[in-house]
């Protein structure tokens, strides 16, 4: 059962995060959009959430979101588990657009 | 897993940056110009190039500039030294995003004669010009 939502999981994921990768302005609803303002409202106010960054270690060590930690999404790939507490909001980003 | 609270920043580094905000650094790559090449010049030139796609393996497979050697940029940091000697280097990603932190990265290593794709392979695609796979 519990293999089961993983699976689940994943898959939403991953599929949201390729998409993310390939072209941000199509990816799909997957997941809920954060927006630059709602971004910094949460870093303000203190809340738990992990901010995860799946561009190359070469792009991140150069410039990346303040707190953020890095998992490049061909890594992401092929873990089988994230080591954040369960509940806590997970927020993805790669190099965007303005 | 109870990874139920998903989100995406869509706007990522760039419209977090273009919004005047912060970016932090672990390392400050030389902030050297990497001429960009058009995809016509590429193609009009490609024997005097060293064409590197940084794009995942993945996507390589389903097609690449003819002459092109795969080298992901998330494994760059790995093989770097593979480049060594080579001349005339043109780092090819999917849009032209990413390969101006890569050239600065692989300067700082000492591998110059880097340019990059305007555009990167979206935009070699897009003017109609011949894909391998």
């Amino acid at each position: 059962m519990l293999a089961g939502k993983y699976l689940i999981f994943q898959s939403i994921l991953l599929v949201s995060l390729l998409l993310l990768c390939t072209d941000c302005r199509t990816a799909n609803a997957q997941a809920q959009n954060i927006t630059t303002e709602e971004l910094q409202e949460m870093m303000l106010s203190g809340q738990d959430f992990v901010l995860i960054n799946v561009l190359p270690k070469i792009i991140y060590d150069s410039m990346h979101l303040p707190g953020s930690v890095n998992y490049p999404i061909g890594k992401l790939e092929k873990l089988e588990i994230l080591p954040f507490p369960n509940g806590i909001p997970l927020i993805f980003y790669c190099m965007g657009y303005l | 897993m109870g990874y139920s609270d998903v989100r995406i920043y869509r706007h990522g580094i760039i419209g977090w940056a273009k919004s005047g905000l912060q970016l932090e650094h672990n390392v400050l790559y030389p902030e050297e110009k990497i001429p960009l090449v058009s995809s016509q010049a590429l193609a009009d030139t490609s024997q005097a190039f060293q064409i590197i796609d940084i794009r995942p393996k993945a996507h390589f497979k389903k097609g690449h500039i003819d002459g092109a050697i795969n080298m992901d940029l998330e494994d760059l940091h790995e093989r770097y030294d593979e480049l060594m000697g080579m001349e005339n280097i043109v780092l090819v990603d999917h849009k032209g995003k990413l390969t101006l932190t890569a050239g600065r990265y692989l300067i700082s290593k000492g591998i110059d004669s880097i340019h990059r794709l305007d555009g990167g392979f979206n935009a070699w695609v897009k003017e109609g010009f011949q894909i391998s796979k």
